[in-house]
């Protein structure tokens, strides 16, 4: 019996494909954002949102995960917005090959904003970089506020997190400020949004910030 | 389930290994993986050993070490594990902590034959 010693990050080949990505997208001046969260908290509808506001503003493009369908890509695809769809097959959240691949098919010359949006799952994706310049969690109200507590690594990676469907929260027992105690318990860095992404309430206040990104 | 595509990195990262030592089988892989790596040790001992039926690793097992999170206070200078994922300091509540460890994903020897 002899021990070889390896040394070596399992995920490696994702970190190191991750990093030419961030390269190529700081080389074209883009800013990007993986947008996370559990299936039906909205992540589709804020981009929408964020995509018609933005309109004739700031060149977006938006790169599509999802297990099965090109449903999300057809939504955006309506917005006049160059969108490459990501089917994964069944896997459970990107990987950085797989947005390699993707961006190959969008003109990153035209673009100064990327969306990733990453498969609806809070636990796998957490643990793969693509590149992107930030992470934003989406929660919606009607989730349970110990989420935090619960997907503590995807609180940990995001910088951003916004709470979702805030229209709805008179007829939830969602405390906000409980759930902010539970998140920053996790990450005292994180910053928080609150939006409608139906009655547009507070996404102003999102895409000011977003904008502040891309002149900066 | 993303132990699945991580226990098919670490049969690669393996297969690479043995690659520069010709004739050998390796008979135990040490994995290292820390309290925030978001990855279930029973998960991903299932994927591997699934994945390695009837392949050249047939003989192998993961040996996984977990790694606590661990951390020291910008402030009071003091060390501490980290539980229940609450990133502050014991001592005087500080939320200026560096972590020390708790992050690992990593395969660090291989024992062969």
């Amino acid at each position: 019996m002899s021990v070889i010693t390896v040394e070596r990050k399992i995920l490696q080949k994702n970190d190191e494909i991750a990093a030419r990505i961030r390269s190529k997208l700081q080389n074209k001046n883009i800013f990007s954002l993986n947008l996370l969260s559990s299936p039906g908290s909205g992540k589709t509808t804020i981009l929408e949102r964020s995509l018609e506001m933005l309109k004739g503003k700031i060149p977006v493009g938006v790169v599509e995960g999802d297990v099965q369908t090109d449903n999300d890509a057809q939504r955006i695809a309506k917005y006049g917005i160059p969108v490459v769809q990501i089917v994964t097959n069944g896997g459970c959240h990107l990987e950085a090959k797989l947005v390699a691949d993707a961006l190959e098919n969008l003109d990153l010359d035209q673009i100064r904003l990327l969306f990733i949006e990453n498969v609806g799952n809070l636990v796998c994706p957490a643990s793969y970089d693509l590149g992107e310049d930030k992470k934003v969690v989406i929660v919606s109200t009607t989730e349970g506020d110990d989420k935090p507590a619960k997907y503590p690594k995807m609180f940990r990676v995001s910088q951003l997190c916004i709470i979702n469907k805030m229209d709805l929260l008179p007829h939830l027992d969602f405390d906000v400020e409980r759930f902010k105690r539970n998140a920053i318990k996790i990450n005292p860095d994180l910053r928080f949004f609150e939006v409608s992404a139906k009655t547009k309430q507070g996404i102003e206040d999102w895409l000011k910030w977003l904008k502040e990104q891309i002149v900066n | 389930m993303h132990e699945m595509a991580m226990a098919q990195e670490i049969i690669n990262i393996v297969n690479t290994t043995l690659s520069d030592h010709p004739g050998k089988i390796a008979t135990k892989v040490c994995v290292k993986i820390g309290e925030m790596a978001a990855v279930v040790p029973e998960s991903l001992e299932f994927s591997y050993n699934a994945l390695i039926q009837k392949t050249n690793l047939q003989k192998s097992h993961l040996e996984i070490e977990i790694i606590p999170i661990t951390a020291s206070c910008e402030k009071c200078h003091q060390e501490f594990d980290i539980s229940d994922f609450e990133f502050f300091c014991p001592y005087c509540h500080s939320q200026q902590i560096r972590i020390k460890s708790g992050d690992e994903l990593y395969i660090s020897e291989l024992e062969v034959e």
